[in-house]
């Protein structure tokens, strides 16, 4: 079986600062993994690097066996932020520009979600609040039929109604075999939905587990697995 | 995979749309200058032929800058580089679109031109009438000039793209490996060096080419033979430039987030 | 649904499934909800609630077939395992932890006794 995301040596510097050293990752097919650690510890460029946004890395990195940038971008579905549209387009003209650019975009899933979680396409890009563009980006985002769906974030500085919709909606569409990747730092609304956890900290990945393991071996939660491996009450040799 | 045909129409609507937004500022221009005359000197003294051509060499450069300044936002916006195709493919689609949102601006002045022609048009009228037993070498010339100034406005405009790509991809390429100090700073002072670099290279590849073509001809005077060696010229490097710039994109240049 | 993030979220799936299934929320022979239904009203990944049932079918709780969905067991007996299973393990936690403040046997049947009463008379 292929893996799904099977990253070798990865080091990525830029601006002569080191962002990444010998990242080693594999993630199996259908698993919805947590990607967590500080602001600045790499999450968003780590997701960058596999979408083939971020250049100049060292390593391989192959997304469903591809490992060029451009073959990778047809399996991974990213939430972008929709900065190449501008402020006056209407909702309704991004979904046109998605049905037209990705061959996996299914009208029928983007219907149900902007159904599901209550966004009327036919408002312009710049009217809408923070959460309901949040919303807007992961029912584009999700309504790809890709391999690996990459979150940066999806649920900073939105509701809770919002965020409880995003999560119902991750649930009731994302494919059994498609793998997903949430970045965040504020862990405990998603602790229940995430199969696996991968924590970024001094610019590697410092641990990967299942999060069954995790809380059988360690007898803790993901939040406070999380902010021990942080604080280091966790050595590196318990991993 | 996006096919290049989809990926053409992605990028040519946004393109298409702001320069409809353009022709109407454009045709505005036009009527309001065209009833003013009409105000002024009457409707049997209108003359529309320089009120076209004036606002169209206007609102052609207007185009011409806001296609320059899309052209640079689509390469560096993750909304597009996202896109599940090649770089190459990319960048040709863009300056493609570009290039066809330009000639669609021209096409409309010609129209424009015709249709005023057509209204109040008497010089080009009384022209015409004298002209309309033209001999064939005449002819020829016109065909001639119009046809090389029309490539030679295509080949510019594209020059002038890349270019201006070269200078903003080469400016990104090397301050990423600079360190993340005074960046902004950094990035202009490097605009201006490769600005500087590249007129000079330019300046130099001109230099050379009049000298091989006089050394291809011995004499370096005949006209059209000139003319379409200079294009050709300019052609090498434009598809020079062109792949420098998908290099970079390739290699180096990201999406700005 | 509310879950503790320090147990095995399968695991609490499981006797939350386990407790309906007792209290008769969910019958004998019931089809249960589709996988992704379950896991969109626990607020959990499918994966995990697969892995619940799996474990369930194992044990015999739940039967499934092909094509139809899972069905809670029709078999008595084994739903009355379950109910003692339930009783014993609740029993054995409750007891533990009067046990670990000294109180005796008696004590304790008699503080169970006090409690019930007391409840019986409020609910009067």
């Amino acid at each position: 079986m292929t893996e799904a995301i099977d990253i070798t040596n990865l080091n990525y510097r830029r601006n002569t600062k080191q962002i990444l050293t010998n990242v080693t990752l594999q993630l199996n097919p259908g698993k919805i993994v947590g990607l967590l650690g500080e602001n600045g510890a790499g999450k968003t460029t780590l997701m960058r690097l596999i979408a083939g946004l971020a250049k100049g890395e060292k390593g391989t990195i192959a997304v469903h066996g591809q490992t060029t940038a451009a073959t990778r971008r047809a399996f991974v579905s990213f939430s972008e932020a929709l900065q190449g549209f501008r402020p006056g387009d209407k909702l309704s003209q991004i979904r046109d520009f998605y049905a037209l650019a990705y061959p996996d975009f299914s009208a029928k899933k983007y219907l149900d979600l902007i159904t599901f979680l209550q966004i009327d396409d036919d408002q312009k890009l710049a009217t809408l609040s923070k959460g309901t563009r949040e919303k807007f980006i992961i029912a584009l985002t999700l309504s790809r039929e890709a391999a690996v769906y990459l979150l940066d974030e999806p649920f900073s500085g939105i509701d809770s109604m919002s965020r409880k919709r995003i999560i119902s909606s991750i649930i009731r569409w994302k494919q059994d075999s498609a793998t997903m990747v949430i970045s965040d730092h504020y862990v405990s609304e998603i602790a229940a939905l995430l199969d696996e956890v991968v924590i970024i900290k001094d610019h590697t990945i410092c641990t990967h587990k299942r999060s069954d393991q995790i809380r059988r071996e360690f007898g803790l939660g993901i939040e406070a697995f999380y902010e021990s491996v942080y604080e280091g009450d966790i050595s590196d040799d318990q991993f | 995979m996006t096919s290049f045909n989809h990926l053409f129409r992605v990028m040519w609507r946004p393109k298409f749309r702001s320069m409809n937004q353009l022709l109407f500022f454009n045709l505005l221009a036009v009527v309001v200058t065209m009833v003013y005359q009409i105000w002024r000197r009457g409707f049997a003294q209108l003359e529309m032929i320089s009120t076209v051509t004036i606002w169209g060499s206007i609102f052609g450069f207007v185009a011409f800058v806001l296609l320059a300044r899309q052209n640079e936002q689509v390469v560096i916006s993750d909304t597009y580089r996202l896109l599940p195709t090649s770089d190459t493919k990319l960048y040709l689609a863009n300056l493609g679109t570009s290039l066809v949102a330009l000639l669609y601006v021209g096409v409309i002045q010609v129209i424009l031109l015709a249709v005023g022609t057509a209204m109040s048009g008497n010089i080009i009228r009384m022209w015409l009438q004298l002209n309309i037993h033209m001999s064939a070498a005449a002819w020829h010339d016109l065909a001639f000039y119009g046809t090389s100034a029309v490539l030679w406005g295509i080949v510019v405009a594209l020059w002038a793209w890349a270019v201006i790509t070269l200078i903003h991809f080469g400016t990104n390429t090397i301050s990423a490996f600079l360190p993340n100090v005074q960046q902004r700073i950094i990035k202009v002072v490097l605009a201006i060096i490769l600005t500087g670099v590249l007129l000079r290279f330019l300046t130099w590849f001109a230099e050379l080419e009049s000298k091989l073509y006089a050394a291809f001809t011995g004499i370096a005077s005949v006209l059209e033979g000139g003319v379409w060696f200079d294009l050709l010229g300019l052609v090498v490097v434009v598809i020079v430039v062109a792949t420098a710039n998908i290099v970079m994109m390739h290699r180096w240049v990201e999406a700005k987030y | 649904m509310l879950f503790d993030d320090k147990v095995p979220i399968y695991y609490q799936i499981k006797n939350y499934l386990y407790h309906r299934i007792v209290a008769g929320d969910l019958q004998l022979g019931d089809k249960l909800p589709a996988v992704r239904q379950l896991a969109v009203d626990l607020t959990v990944n499918v994966n995990t609630v697969q892995r619940a049932l799996r474990e369930m079918i194992a044990e015999g709780y739940i039967v499934p077939q092909r094509g139809r969905g899972n069905f809670v067991t029709a078999d008595a007996a084994k739903i009355t395992t379950l109910k003692h299973e339930l009783l014993r393990t609740y029993s054995q936690a409750f007891y533990r932890q009067l046990h670990a403040l000294k109180l005796s046997d008696t004590e304790i049947l008699q503080a169970i006794e006090t409690y019930i009463e007391k409840r019986r008379d409020a609910d009067d």
